[in-house]
């Protein structure tokens, strides 16, 4: 699904601000896989993550989505992305009804009159936030966990292959980030949706997900797949703070 | 009463063209300064050469939100503020539509007239020829003009009225229901959130291209009707019109507060009748505190200023 090849990304090259924030980074992620990234801030997460957006070059190396190397508005055609500002995923100007009816399907729109879509209706009962009982409302009036819940929700809507999910619940209280991973997880095992998932946060990377990859200053420097290692949450979360103090 | 409501139903098709570029599209754009005079001159150029009058109307509709397409073909091709590229087709507009006029203004006729003679051509020379040597006057001659045939009458009898109030209705029906499309509603989550347009697969520009075309075709709508109903047009009738159809928007969002009925488009509608009225009084009784009509522009502006300052002190949502 995802294919990073010796990815090295220099900002301002050649100038004195120059700044290395990718090195030589391999990334592999496999059609259904839930991945998630940690690392301290200025580990190159984010640009990571603008790389495989295609909002980034790779000053040298190639990232290819689904075997293709992709232009930003090509790889929306095919994936999602939630950001860590739940403003960022919803029309705040519109009501729930009609952001689900947006997000119903990608591309272009027509002067058709849209319907909401069953399955979404069924994913937001499921966040138990309380959001499709009011689907007149509009998304401004909404909590920033009921707003994230509904950019989940509208990110997955059109049945996207890829789901990229930047920090998504940096900006959250910790209920609402719980009620948000457990519809992530969902979303995985019931859609079948591949996420790759940025986080700075240890318990959501030992809770949720296949793989860890831990960054540290541009590299990945340590691959850890749950399912083969078999290891137990709280040696996760050691094996992850070793690899980082490790290589600082 | 009558008049004021005609004209300030007239003002509503070009506040409803702001309204979706101000507030729908969230672009501030200057172009309906001269997307405003470009419809005028239009109308008064296609009636004086013989063109009915709905086709005209069309037709001047048409070259206005050719001049929006362009300010944001400007803006999003260049990476060009839409600000600075409206300020700069708004300029060139001034010229087009002297181009289009042949001169700064032009009358639109109502009556047919035959070919114009000087007198002496038509009775002839006088004895004071004989002596002056014939005069200057005498090579006068001008072609005829045909009368063009508008529907409005100007007698404030309610049959103007009737017809702007149709054009009114009729546009706020279709843009309600095309907002209600998925078009319309991305069009409107455009002026929100560009980068969740994005997400769905979708290219941003396109709705400012869509937006700016939309509301400049009515504003060139009401530069139009306007030139037919006050029977000429001017290349400075446009001068200031932004500002006039904000402040009309403001009046609406005032009158109606945080009841957002038909997507807003009753915002301009109202508050365009509303500031007709308010402008028709100031001019009646403003001289008794030393105003002019001229002050108006003036009055409309530090209007516009104050209540974008008091809602920005509010902190409530103001997005000019």
């Amino acid at each position: 699904m995802i294919e990073l090849q010796k990815v090295t990304v220099i900002y301002n090259k050649g100038t004195l601000d120059e700044k290395i924030a990718l090195r030589d980074v391999d990334l592999f992620v496999e059609e259904g896989q839930f991945v998630v990234i940690v690392g301290a801030n200025g580990a190159g997460k984010s640009t990571l993550m603008k790389v495989i957006v295609g909002e980034v070059k790779p000053t040298f190396g190639v990232c290819r989505i689904m075997g293709q190397v992709l232009k930003e508005e090509k790889i929306f055609k095919c994936g999602s992305i939630v950001c860590q500002d739940p403003n960022l995923g919803i029309f705040p100007n519109l009501s729930i009804e009609e952001n689900l009816m947006l997000a119903r399907k990608k591309g272009f729109r027509g002067l058709t009159f849209g319907r909401v879509d069953t399955r979404a209706l069924e994913l937001l009962r499921s966040c138990e936030l309380g959001l499709e009982e009011n689907l007149k409302k509009k998304a401004s009036k909404l909590s920033g966990g009921q707003k994230q819940a509904l950019a989940m929700v509208m990110a997955v809507s059109s049945n996207p292959k890829l789901l990229l999910l930047d920090e998504h619940t940096a900006s959250l209280d910790p209920k609402s980030t719980e009620k948000i991973m457990e519809l992530t997880d969902r979303i995985n095992k019931t859609l079948g949706t591949t996420i790759l998932m940025i986080t700075h946060d240890m318990n959501i990377a030992e809770q949720y997900g296949d793989t860890v990859i831990v960054m540290e200053d541009g590299r990945i420097v340590a691959r850890i797949d749950k399912s083969k290692q078999k290891v137990q949450a709280s040696q996760l979360k050691s094996m992850i703070k070793s690899r980082l103090t490790a290589t600082t | 009463m009558i008049a004021i409501l005609e004209q300030g139903l007239l003002l509503a098709l070009a506040a409803m063209g702001v309204y979706i570029s101000f507030r729908i599209v969230d672009l501030p754009d200057l172009t309906p300064d001269g997307s405003y005079i470009v419809g005028a001159a239009v109308v008064a150029a296609l009636l004086r050469s013989g063109h009915g009058w709905v086709s005209s109307v069309f037709l001047a509709a048409l070259a206005a939100s050719a001049a929006g397409f362009i300010t944001a073909l400007i803006s999003t091709r260049f990476k060009i503020h839409t600000l600075l590229a409206s300020i700069m087709v708004m300029t060139g507009l001034y010229s087009v539509a002297i181009r289009i006029m042949n001169s700064p203004n032009l009358p639109i006729p109502r009556f047919s007239t035959e070919k114009v003679l000087s007198y002496e051509q038509i009775v002839g020379k006088t004895p004071l020829d004989d002596i002056l040597g014939g005069s200057v006057s005498f090579q006068y001659e001008k072609e005829g003009v045909r009368a063009a045939i508008v529907p409005f009458n100007n007698r404030a009898d309610g049959h103007d009225l009737f017809i702007i109030a149709m054009f009114v209705v009729v546009i706020g029906f279709l843009l309600w229901l095309f907002l209600r499309t998925e078009l319309g509603t991305m069009l409107r989550g455009y002026g929100r959130n560009r980068f969740a347009v994005k997400v769905l697969g979708v290219n941003p520009n396109f709705f400012a291209l869509m937006g700016l075309t939309v509301a400049n075709f009515l504003v060139g709508l009401s530069g139009a009707l306007f030139s037919m109903y006050s029977g000429f047009a001017d290349v400075n009738m446009g001068a200031g019109m932004v500002v006039v159809c904000l402040a009309s928007v403001i009046l609406g969002e005032i009158i109606f507060g945080s009841r957002e009925f038909a997507y807003g488009l009753l915002f301009p509608v109202v508050g365009a009748v509303v500031y007709q009225i308010l402008l028709s009084l100031a001019m009646k009784y403003g001289y008794r505190i030393g105003f002019k009509p001229s002050d108006m522009k003036l009055l409309t502006a530090m209007f516009v200023v104050s209540v974008i300052a008091a809602r920005r002190f509010k902190k409530s949502e103001v997005t000019v």
